[in-house]
């Protein structure tokens, strides 16, 4: 018997041993947080701890890299700690679509996935195939593209699954081109896909790329983008905006949570920072969420605030608005605007602004970008780069870099 | 310490440390992926390589069939690189979205192994026995792999029964039109072969462009067969939208008997409107109903066209409108698409048809809404019929 309990303990010891080392190698993510910018506009309000404090690709360059990539696009990228998730569409009518993974420290391509585009693929000469950025909850990657087809991939590029949401819903799409980005909440990855035709928004389940809900919406276009709202206790909202109305539903069940019987914008996108959600329009309003399943109470609204194009960056109590090529900063809780300038030089914009720490990085969709640093009470334009063609995706900030797409080239500055 | 209750170490026996350190390297070697002791498992025991790509080519809407098909995509990815011709294979005849999962799966075969040999690959493209599109998306892994191999091919491939192929080679031959190299050599024969074969509208339009730089005009109504001759009926009333839905003299007797009344008269949206002859004037083979119907807002109007078909045959009806259309062909509703103004292009909506061999008859209702903003007032359509290649086809005149 002695003998028996002897041998239990022993072997005890040695798969405890075993244990231990298991864990010790295990996977990364059970030790070290997933860093990196997670979608369009990061986190959802376009606002970074630190990046490059000036940008130039001349004799003084900051470039670390640039690389061209298989097709055009006017989606924004996405890092995940050192890797880099850009999408880019070619062919007569860009119905080649390309998912791919780049080093972010040396720009070289680890992965690439191509597609065929199942659903309508046309769109405004300002466009591309590729126009929803990507969005990642660290595992996988979920890419849209404006033919409705929907992707998902590890991030080491293996296929999980592809939708064809075009295919499904035969008449979704829009010949100007779709735009709206994905957003994940938990499990469930949410798409908005509003035209003339089939019009809807959907959750879908990350693993297995099936419906967990989809419910119809106002048949006009639209290219906003769902905003999501969490709350602490692992509940999530994700807010749609449209020109008839906004609406939030529970991410995982579709269920409305609450509207707003007023009509947004159908460009810029809600924007979620905290608890605030700036919901842009004819002017801007802002609310603050209390509760799950409450209605937001209506904090301010401003028409000098309402921004053209690019949706608003919000964080850190305050916020960023690009009116075509004026800058504007306010105060997130009462609207005040601490100041306002005027950017010299810049042309028509459809990228997002992004902050990190005191820099605001602001493109054109002719290529040039700049860098705003917010003194406190001002804004001054402290350094100008002119890229080598247009931008209109938003940049993404990871590790203190700043990664910008244009049409055919991924750039990164440090 | 109290000997009564101190635990009496027993010596270990050395052959049991032995066995037991074994299984713990096992084990660990396992689980670190070098030993891959389940997937061997699951691999053996589980679907054959057909079973799991027949699971791929299962997949229906909105995602049925989706846990068989990544459990399948898992087991196909672990296939040695000189095996995605299977894959490639599989795209025969699999429903677009499918043929995305084998794209997708291709690709991880590739990446995870050594892939196959470029004369492995450019065997397989040749034979246009093989599934079309595997054969494209060969191409895609042949310049990967030899970009200079994949140049050197695609010159012979304009008729290539891949249309996808197909383009690829006249992408080649347009940009060393468009200033690459030997551009300068381009003669308007070269390019004139080129446009006989291309078949994806924007390359015919291109091609059409690079002509007329040339001096040799070819409009875009010739290059692409448009149907310019059309009788026309209206304005029916649309306001509000109502006309979509409206199944208005004309369209209900189409339906019924597969025909118009030429001579007939009806009660349109402004008083008695009966057909007229309409024809696209421009060299673009828009029809203008706009200018035919004094820009009527919140209206419809009906344009009716006969077909002669030599044999019956597959064939595409090819619409391209700024306003909300309906197509039907011998009766039965090929297309409906309320969609007002969110632009336009040459084959926007193509739906397959069955000609007949003689007369065949098309009907087309276009309808304009009521907006105001001055990019929301061209009223007007381009239609052909193609085979199912898109090869514009000429009605047969007796």
């Amino acid at each position: 018997m002695n003998r028996v309990i002897v041998s239990v303990v022993f072997c005890t010891r040695w798969l405890l041993l075993l244990l231990c080392v298991m864990l010790l190698v295990s996977s990364r993510s059970m030790a070290e947080p997933v860093t990196g910018w997670f979608g369009f506009r990061g986190d959802g309000t376009s606002v970074a701890e630190r990046g490059p404090s000036r940008l130039s690709i001349e004799d003084d360059s900051n470039r670390t890299w640039k690389r061209e990539m298989p097709g055009r696009s006017v989606a924004g990228p996405i890092v995940i700690d050192d890797l880099v998730i850009t999408t880019s569409s070619s062919g007569p009518s860009e119905e080649n679509l390309f998912v791919t993974g780049v080093d972010l420290n040396s720009g070289a391509v680890v992965w690439q996935q191509q597609f065929r585009a199942t659903g309508r693929p046309f769109f405004h000469p300002t466009g591309a195939g590729a126009a929803p950025s990507p969005v990642t909850d660290g595992e996988r990657v979920v890419a849209l593209f404006s033919s409705n087809d929907l992707v998902c991939l590890s991030t080491d590029g293996a296929l999980k699954w592809v939708r064809g949401l075009g295919r499904d819903y035969e008449k979704a799409g829009n010949d100007l081109g779709m735009a709206s980005s994905p957003v994940i909440a938990g499990d469930v990855v949410i798409v908005q896909v509003e035209s003339q035709g089939d019009s809807f928004a959907a959750g879908i389940d990350l693993n297995t790329g099936e419906n967990r809900w989809r419910i119809k919406r106002p048949p006009l276009a639209n290219w906003s983008s769902p905003a999501v709202v969490r709350f602490g206790d692992g509940a999530y909202e994700v807010v749609l905006q449209s020109q008839q109305d906004v609406l939030a539903l529970d991410a995982g069940t579709g269920e409305t949570r609450w509207t707003l019987g007023e009509g947004r914008g159908t460009i810029p996108s809600p924007t979620v920072s905290g608890k605030h959600i700036l919901l842009p329009g004819s002017d801007l309003l802002v609310m603050k969420a209390t509760a799950p399943g409450e209605t937001p109470v209506e904090l301010w609204r401003d028409g000098k605030l309402a921004p053209k194009n690019p949706s608003v960056a919000a964080g850190r109590d305050q916020l960023y608005v690009l009116k075509g090529s004026v800058l504007l900063k306010a105060d997130l809780a009462t609207g005040d605007t601490v100041w306002k300038s005027r950017l010299s030089g810049l042309g028509a914009t459809w990228a997002t602004p992004v902050v990190a720490g005191n820099s605001i990085y602001v493109f054109d969709q002719s290529g040039i970008g700049l860098v705003v640093a917010d003194g406190g009470d001002s804004g001054e334009v402290v350094s100008q780069v002119e890229l080598e063609e247009g931008v209109l995706g938003t940049p993404a900030v990871a590790n203190g870099r700043l990664v910008v797409r244009s049409k055919t080239m991924l750039h990164c500055f440090e | 310490m109290n000997s009564k209750n101190a635990t009496r170490r027993v010596p270990r026996s050395p052959r049991f440390k032995r066995v037991f350190a074994g299984v713990g390297v096992i084990a660990v070697m396992s689980w670190c992926g070098m030993v891959s002791l389940a997937n061997s498992q699951d691999e053996l025991a589980g679907a054959s390589v057909s079973d799991a790509i027949h699971a791929v080519r299962s997949i229906g809407p909105e995602g049925a069939g989706f846990n068989d098909a990544g459990r399948a995509a898992e087991r196909l990815r672990t296939l040695p690189g000189t095996r995605v011709f299977e894959v490639y294979e599989a795209m025969q005849d699999a429903g677009p979205v499918a043929q995305n999962w084998l794209r997708g799966i291709a690709g991880d075969i590739v990446r995870g192994s050594q892939p196959p040999t470029v004369v492995a690959i450019e065997s397989y493209v040749l034979d246009e026995s093989n599934s079309d599109v595997g054969r494209s998306t060969a191409m895609g892994l042949l310049r990967q792999l030899d970009s200079d191999r994949f140049d050197e091919l695609l010159p012979g491939r304009l008729d290539d029964p891949s249309l996808l192929i197909r383009e690829m080679a006249v992408a080649a031959k347009v940009k060393e039109f468009d200033g690459g190299k030997d551009s300068s050599i381009a003669t308007v024969d070269e390019v004139r072969r080129v446009l006989e074969s291309a078949r994806h509208p924007v390359q015919v339009s291109n091609l059409i462009k690079k002509l007329d730089s040339m001096g040799e005009t070819v409009t875009t109504a010739d290059a692409f067969s448009m149907i310019r001759q059309w009788r026309a009926i209206g304005p029916f009333d649309n306001r509000g939208g109502i006309g979509f839905d409206e199944a208005y003299a004309p369209e209900a007797k189409f339906e019924a008997t597969g025909r118009v009344d030429l001579a007939a008269t009806y009660d349109g949206k402004n008083g008695p409107v009966s057909w007229m002859a309409l024809e696209a004037k421009g060299d673009d083979g828009k029809v203008d109903l706009a200018a035919a119907y004094d820009k009527e807002k919140g209206a419809a109007a009906y344009v009716y066209t006969e077909f002669e078909s030599a044999i019956a045959a597959d064939a595409q009806a090819r619409l391209g409108c700024i306003c909300a259309s309906q197509a039907w062909v011998n009766g039965k509703q090929v297309m409906s698409n309320e969609v007002y103004h969110s632009g336009t292009r040459i084959d926007q909506y193509v739906a397959d048809i069955q000609l007949l061999s003689g007369t065949n008859r098309i009907l087309l209702k276009i309808c304009q809404n009521e907006q105001t903003q001055s990019w929301a007032q061209e009223w007007e359509f381009q239609f052909r019929v193609t085979d199912p290649t898109g090869k514009g086809l000429q009605s047969r005149v007796e």
